[in-house]
């Protein structure tokens, strides 16, 4: 089978629920997403998404890990490797087997979990898997896009904001509460998100507006998640926060709820209102998620054969409205949304976001068995 | 080049100079790999001008390749309407093992 559409993520994650009954339910998220079809051949897209809950025991509350992907709808891949992580991991805990990832130039460079790891995992965490945030934005990547657009990230909602402005679709990336306020920067520091509904990194006309944005929102709130892992493309990492800014562990009073106007900025060029400004981390936080990155690219890395990296998200353009740093900060919101989530940005692929097919089966693998090795190292400590 | 051509480009060059590019034309970096002073690496999608703008501020392209090309192929080979049958189930990834 080469990429999956729209309709058979959803079946895909449908009929896993029904295959596995005792470790896999089916979670209706609660927004619709659809627009209308843009041209008269294109077939509506689903109107509801599902995700999967996997755990061994649904009553018990256990912390649970969050793996979100095809937020950005033209990183196709995405999509299958949750689909494929679900599948493994429900194939191997119902028969109490191991699983191996063989490595890309030599098989026996890869990876292999036993079944008493696998086990081990879901006796202590849960798993929500929701592999199509954005299926409008998917389904328009495969069908529609034209040449100018081969990095479509966004949903296909049509935009009028206050002023007037139209434009089709939000890049949900960049929609949620965190550092949305694009005041917030530096001026000569524009961050990589825009105003502007024609742009392909459109903020949104307010902070969570969109329904795609809504349904991860909801997610977070509903479950006790501890970790989120956010699948994107292309690149070869596994970044932590901060995106919006550098950061350091060493002054808690530099911090996004304090921040004046025109403090963000991109690296090299200091915020003329806080020149030395960057964003604080705990250094607990810091250490553990620098691990826990470092896991799965330590895994990716050896079963490709390619190096992945375990790093900050920021290089040097800040990135507002993340999904990683919304749900990092959310324990740290004045007042708190939840509790503490260690939160990430995968970035799986080379140089392309949909690879060919023959690319993308190779890339699978290094990729599943890196988030693998993610989720137990998760339960090296009790919590996040 | 057909109008609107988008480039996957693979970069490299003095950080400051990197960075004045994108304060230019802000997007999304990926694949960054940054020693001292220097960009070994990094990977940008551009149009014509900002690929353009990339050789005039004497930033070399390494590698690239025509993203818009590849969009369309990838578009013809998937099936917009197809379903998984009632059981069908998504495709292993791993194999097990015991």
């Amino acid at each position: 089978m080469p990429y999956t559409n729209v309709f058979q993520v959803e079946d895909g994650v449908a009929n896993l629920a029904t295959a596995y009954p005792e470790l896999a339910r089916l979670i209706a998220l609660p927004q619709a997403t659809a627009q209308p079809p843009t041209t008269g051949a294109a077939p509506p897209v689903p109107l509801r998404s599902h995700a999967l809950h996997l755990s061994t025991d649904f009553d018990a509350g256990r912390d649970a890990i969050l793996l979100t992907g095809g937020v950005h709808g033209a990183e196709w891949g995405s999509c299958e490797i949750l689909l494929g992580l679900a599948r493994d991991l429900l194939d191997a805990c119902q028969q109490r087997r191991g699983l191996a990832y063989e490595g890309r130039a030599a098989p026996a460079a890869g990876a292999t979990y036993t079944a008493a790891e696998l086990q081990q995992l879901l006796a202590e965490r849960d798993l929500v898997v929701f592999p199509l945030v954005n299926p409008d934005g998917r389904h328009y990547s495969q069908t529609s896009a034209g040449t100018s657009e081969v990095d479509w990230r966004k949903n296909r909602r049509p935009i009028v904001d206050r002023d007037g402005q139209e434009g089709i679709g939000v890049d949900i990336n960049r929609n949620f509460d965190f550092a949305f306020d694009l005041g917030l920067y530096a001026p000569g520091s524009p961050p990589d998100a825009s105003t502007t509904p024609t742009d392909k990194v459109y903020q949104g006309p307010e902070v969570e507006s969109e329904a795609e944005t809504q349904n991860v929102v909801w997610l977070l709130d509903e479950f006790p998640v501890g970790w989120h892992v956010d699948v994107h493309s292309p690149g070869l990492s596994m970044c932590y926060p901060w995106n919006h800014d550098e950061s350091q562990s060493v002054d808690p009073t530099m911090n996004f709820r304090t921040a004046s106007p025109g403090s963000f900025g991109m690296a090299g060029a200091p915020s003329p209102s806080t020149p030395d400004y960057r964003e604080f981390i705990a250094p607990n936080d810091l250490a553990r998620m620098v691990q826990l990155a470092g896991r799965f690219a330590k895994v990716a890395s050896t079963v490709s054969g390619q190096p992945y990296d375990a790093r900050p998200a920021f290089f040097t353009t800040p990135l507002p409205g993340t999904s990683h740093d919304y749900a990092y900060s959310r324990h740290l919101a004045n007042p708190p949304r939840g509790h503490k989530v260690l939160a990430f940005l995968c970035e799986w692929g080379d140089m392309q976001a949909h690879p060919p097919w023959a690319q993308m089966k190779q890339i699978l693998p290094e990729v599943v068995a890196g988030l693998i090795a993610f989720c137990i190292e998760t339960t090296a400590a009790p919590g996040p | 080049m057909p109008e609107g051509t988008i480039f996957r480009v693979r970069i490299s060059g003095p950080l400051e100079r990197v960075r004045e590019f994108l304060r230019r034309h802000p997007m999304e970096s990926q694949r960054v790999q940054v020693e001292g002073g220097f960009v070994r690496r990094l990977d940008l999608f551009v149009d014509a001008r900002q690929r353009q703008a990339l050789i005039e501020l004497g930033l070399p392209i390494e590698r690239e390749f025509d993203a818009s090309a590849n969009l369309l192929a990838r578009q013809a080979e998937v099936d917009a309407a197809a379903r998984l049958a009632p059981k069908e189930l998504p495709p292993p990834v791993g194999r097990l093992v015991d």
